[in-house]
């Protein structure tokens, strides 16, 4: 039988010109409809199986097996393209159906098998494990379907160690069974020879909640799951010795990929999107999460968390306090990142890094000799400068198109232009934004500043009113609010206070209060409460007989300021709450900050020399300029007021009007070395050989990728 | 010759037992009965028509049939007394509202009607239950809002404010119609007259898909809206005053990755049995998008599960065993089938086959009920999973 099936994969591709009318050009539609993932095949002549290392080599030719969900499993020749049709009688190209739901696909090291993990098999009537011969394509194929007891979730190779002995070849199958989570060790060679029974008889590890991802180290011996519990602490890692017994305590390490600071409780949904990545050392697992969207890096053998972003020991390296200020662990990514392909070639070890938009990025996981730091993103080159978009003025919700240009009425940074410059050679100011020259703390990010803007999460609608011993401050408490943790201040360093506008749901006829908005400034701030006092004598705080007992809702603004926000950067400050009151944190830095000023004449009314204002007017003085320069850890800027004529022809500053808007984009300089792979791509990517091969969701496209050069050498339907 | 000249569209009053190019499909809220709207698409007839279905027999009520406007966007439907009461459904033909009554007669079979209604007649929409929406709106300026074309619907959370009876919203429901050509958000109220009343508007992006209510408390109110033209949800924040005066703002929208340029983006949307997770259909590529839930209401990208062809809309199913799973369901107008997908897993279970050209799906007691387009029928999928035919199509109603 062995015989009769030694119809080679070479001789089977070499015949789907005759057999199937394909064609080796190729094609021009989309084949693949719904991938999941793929397995490489690398046999040389005679169609004997050979390492996927040897798959670049002259005389071996590769194959990809590709698991289309809708369809079954699609085999290319990965030398020209072509597709075998597994129905020449069906017009277009047939899968192989696999008869039920398939739901992974993993191709052995060397090259003899691919497996297919069923989550229902219609043949077997249960779930299975698919163990494909590869020599056997050009037959019908003789799947060998090995059932499984419960549902499986996911697979991948391992091997067990053996006393004395080679460790032998397993396949980790994790599933979930009416009694919990279990891990079994199948030998791959008895795959398709056992009964549902026979199952239970190998090791089994018993883990919380469900394993959704198997990661394993480069021998194969040690073993990590990604697994959701979210009555344990919600996603956690697992690493399994398997060289040990089970039952011995130190055979297993669960941590949680909780981030400090968190209350513990969990989470309803899994923030692990793909399977664990040991580094080409061994000494470090990457798991791709999102939430934020990045790549938590672990010591393999302790499974502690490593700050990516901390400062490095021994070296002048700083960190990034960027990512340590806003409590980010992890190798940040543009999009959620799905799965990790190590890469290391005895010089640099590397990771390439999926994501979902597409793009396969590249990171290195150790030190550099000019880099100490580990875990970092390639960069396209070092001295790439970040850059800021021209701003967008948007007065009562609406854009006033080139207003820094048009417009000298209105707010802007000063600058019409591009220019040098001329504090720092090689650099550029934008508009009047001036980048602070460290990439890595200028994330790609809109910014916007808002005058008398809203502070982020501060205003609400369940506010209340509450007396005071003075009778002429009033508190707004508010339970659902952290002012502290918000930024809220009360003024200090030249800013004013903040202000708190009260909305009642209905308008106020009320002695002296009238209307349907009341200002007030904020003289103390605490987590939950604020102590309020009038702006204007004619508006006292209102009592109850004014309001009654109802929620108020307030907004929490900036006075006679601009409210800075990053769109992910949020609002910078140094409060937060402590106890019952509000301190400074031990990382406080001035460039934290979110509160801009205008640079304006030293008194009111008082003109101004020219319109529009230019840097440097000496109506507002030197002081008022210097007053004026705003600096963050990103940039710095100085906002120029709009200006006019008064009834004698001269010069005045124009009021700005509140929730004028001056918005602007920065590109960060940290130009990610990376490479387009179309959108959504399928689960494992392959090294086979130099290449990397894989296929993507949103195209059908199967792609070889040069991991060196980080170059895309073909693309095929 | 002549009777190759002769039109004859919309001159016959459709059939009260015959789908004709359905779309939307909604459960009735005690879940005994689903509603099909049918589209009149080709303007083979006078109208369109909202046929009920009975879930635990999987037939047709004709008997429970009305005649509504051609081109009908989503329908919604009022609960009241663990029943549905009122249908709302916006119709794109003449942008008008129409407000059907759904009563029951002594077999419990649901009765639509839209007006009087005649024993020996299938009934349709008297003018004093359609409100005509198309220019309602008016912008600060007073200047109209283009509001023609609305398509969809959605109803929130009834008022109980607990204040005092004067209270201008106590025990009114919001709802809302938006547009699929220019986009407003209309936003009115309704209670027990069954008389809507217009209340404010707020511009968004043409292309409005479905509508989504998210209460942040009793009077403040978030709106997604999904956008089939732009690659965005749309949020808008809705404020209910005590003095009954309604403000609308639109706020920044929730946008994904670029990873296609089909111009067709979103589609159905539902949220999670739990409220924290938005699902939306996409389609650039196809997939299902999965949303976190922030406690400010708006929705934060968490991924896409791939899917193919051309998604449709959704529904969600959690069985009634006390866990925590849950499944949705999602159309695949190309591909003549229904995707089932694990959110926890993003996985693809299962993928179950139906008529031609599914479009809208509901899901009643244990059973899916889809609407097949282009066939004129609707498929009938067992969910329940400890049935014998499970993810079966059980029946096609035609």
């Amino acid at each position: 039988v062995k015989q009769i099936r030694t119809f080679t994969i070479l001789l089977a591709l070499a015949a789907v010109t005759a057999t199937a009318c394909s064609s080796t050009e190729d094609y021009p539609n989309r084949i693949i409809r719904r991938p999941l993932g793929l397995a490489v095949v690398c046999q040389e002549a005679g169609a004997v199986p050979v390492p996927l290392e040897r798959c670049g080599e002259a005389g071996v030719i590769a194959s990809a097996w590709i698991l289309d969900g809708d369809a079954g499993l699609l085999v290319m020749s990965l030398a020209d393209g072509s597709h075998f049709d597994a129905d020449p009688f069906v017009p277009g190209f047939s899968a192989f159906d696999l008869g039920g739901t398939p739901i992974a696909i993993r191709g052995a090291d060397d090259s003899r098998n691919v497996y297919v993990l069923m989550l229902e098999d219609d043949i077997v009537g249960a779930p299975s494990l698919i163990q494909v011969e590869s020599e056997d394509l050009a037959l019908d194929l003789g799947f060998q379907r090995q059932p499984l007891p419960c549902r499986p979730e996911t697979f991948e190779f391992a091997a067990l160690p053996t006393a004395g002995g080679d460790p032998v070849p397993i396949i980790m199958v994790a599933m979930s069974c009416p009694a919990g989570s279990r891990v079994v060790a199948i030998p791959r060679d008895r795959v398709g020879t056992l009964s549902v029974d026979d199952i239970g008889l190998f090791p089994s590890w018993s883990v919380p909640g469900t394993v959704r991802h198997i990661g394993v180290s480069d021998e194969g011996t040690v073993v990590y799951l990604g697994h959701h519990a979210p009555a344990s602490g919600g996603d956690l890692l697992t690493r399994l010795d398997l060289g040990m017994l089970p039952s011995e305590p130190s055979a297993s390490i669960t941590v949680t990929l909780e981030e400090p600071g968190s209350d513990g409780s969990g989470d309803s949904n899994p923030r692990v999107r793909g399977a664990p990545a040991v580094t080409p050392d061994g000494k470090f697992l990457y798991v791709p999460r999102v939430l934020p969207d990045g790549v938590a890096v672990f010591d393999a053998a302790t499974l502690d968390r490593v700050d990516v972003h901390a400062p490095v020991p021994d070296t002048p390296d700083p960190g990034n306090p960027l990512m340590q200020r806003l409590g980010i662990l992890d190798i940040p990514m543009a999009a959620p990142p799905l799965f990790i392909i190590m890469l290391g070639n005895g010089e640099v070890d590397r990771a390439l890094v999926a994501l979902e938009s597409g793009e396969l990025v590249g990171v290195f996981t150790t030190a550099g000799e000019e880099d100490p730091r580990a875990h970092r993103i390639e960069l396209l080159g070092t001295d790439s400068r970040s850059v800021a978009s021209a701003p967008v003025t948007r007065v009562g919700g609406k854009v006033v198109d080139r207003a820094y240009l048009l417009r000298a009425d209105l707010p802007s940074f000063g600058a019409t232009e591009i220019s040098p410059d001329p504090e720092q050679e090689g650099s550029f100011v934008y508009y009047g934004i001036r980048m602070r020259g460290e990439s890595r703390t200028e994330p790609t990010e809109a910014w916007t500043l808002s005058w008398e803007g809203r502070i982020p999460g501060a205003s609400g609608t369940e506010g209340r009113l509450l007396p005071t011993d003075d009778g002429f401050t009033r508190v707004l408490e508010d339970l659902t609010r952290d002012f502290c943790g918000t930024g809220v201040q009360a003024g200090s360093e030249g800013l004013p206070s903040d202000i708190v506008v009260l909305r009642p749901d209905a308008p106020i006829d009320c002695g002296e209060l009238v209307g349907a908005a009341f200002e007030y400034q904020v003289l103390e701030v605490r987590p939950t409460s604020l102590r309020l006092a009038p702006l204007y004598a004619s508006m006292p705080l209102p009592g109850p007989e004014c309001i009654g007992d109802d929620p108020i809702p307030f907004e929490v603004r900036v006075r006679e300021s601009w409210a800075v926000t990053g769109a992910r950067t949020g609002f910078l400050h140094n409060l937060e709450s402590d106890g019952d009151t509000c301190r400074i944190r031990d990382d406080a830095d001035p460039l934290f900050h979110a509160r801009a000023l205008t640079a304006l004449p030293g008194s009111p009314g008082q003109g101004l020399s020219s319109c529009p204002v230019r840097f440097g007017d000496p109506e507002i003085g030197d002081a008022g300029w210097a007053a004026a320069l705003f600096s963050n850890i990103a940039f710095s800027l100085t906002v120029h007021p709009g200006c006019r004529s008064d009834a004698d022809f001269l010069p005045v500053v124009a009021p700005t009007v509140r929730d004028t808007e001056l918005v602007f984009q920065v590109t960060s300089g940290s130009n990610p070395r990376q490479i387009a792979v179309g959108g959504l791509p399928a689960q494992g990517f392959v090294l086979a050989g130099d290449r990397i091969v894989g296929v993507d969701a949103a195209n059908g496209l199967v792609m070889e990728i040069d991991p060196e050069a980080m170059t895309l050498v073909q693309s095929r339907y | 010759m002549l009777a190759g000249c002769a039109n004859d569209q919309r001159s016959q009053r459709p059939e009260a037992g015959t789908f004709h190019y359905p779309t939307s499909i909604v459960a009735d809220p005690a879940g005994d009965n689903v509603y099909v709207v049918s589209t009149n698409f080709d303007s083979r007839y006078t109208g369109g028509t909202v046929i009920p279905i009975d879930v635990a027999t999987a037939t047709i009520r004709s008997e429970g049939t009305v005649e509504v406007g051609n081109f009908a966007g989503e329908l919604a439907i009022l609960e009241s007394g663990g029943r549905g009461v009122v249908g709302l459904i916006p119709i794109r033909d003449d942008d008008n509202l129409e407000v059907l009554d759904i009563d029951r007669n002594d077999d419990n079979i649901p009765i639509l009607s839209c007006g009087d209604r005649k024993a020996d007649a299938l009934p349709r929409c008297e003018p004093a239950r359609r409100v005509y929406i198309g220019e309602m709106a008016r912008d600060a300026d007073g200047e109209i809002i283009d509001s023609r074309d609305p398509f969809a619907v959605t109803i929130g959370r009834q008022f109980i404010t607990g204040a005092s009876s004067d209270d201008p919203l106590e025990g009114r429901h919001p709802f809302y119609v938006a547009s699929l050509l220019d986009g407003p958000l209309l936003v009115f109220t309704i209670g027990e007259d069954r008389v809507p009343r217009f209340e404010t508007a707020v511009s968004l992006s043409g292309g409005i898909h479905s509508l989504i209510e998210i209460p942040l408390s009793t009077r403040e109110r978030i709106i997604l809206a999904s956008n089939r033209m732009t690659n965005e949800i749309q949020v808008a924040r809705i404020h209910f005053r005590h003095s009954g005066r309604v403000d609308a703002a639109a706020e920044l929208p929730v946008t994904l990755n670029q990873l296609a340029t089909s111009g067709d983006y979103f589609r159905g949307m539902a949220l999670s049995r739990d409220g924290k997770t938005l699902y939306a259909v996409y389609r650039s590529p196809a997939a299902l998008a999965l949303f976190d839930m922030g406690e400010d209401g708006r929705p934060v990208p968490r991924g896409l599960v791939a899917l193919y062809g051309r998604p449709g809309t959704l529904a969600v199913y959690a069985p009634p065993d006390g866990s925590d799973r849950e499944w949705v369901y999602v159309t695949d107008f190309w591909g003549d089938a229904v995707y089932v997908v694990d959110p926890i897993a993003m996985l693809v279970v299962d993928r179950i086959t139906v008529g031609s050209g599914p479009y809208g799906i509901a899901i009643a007691g244990s059973r899916a009920f889809v609407t097949d387009f282009e066939e004129g029928a609707v498929s009938v999928i067992e969910v329940d999973p400890s049935s014998a035919r499970f993810h079966e199509e059980i029946a096609r109603l035609k």
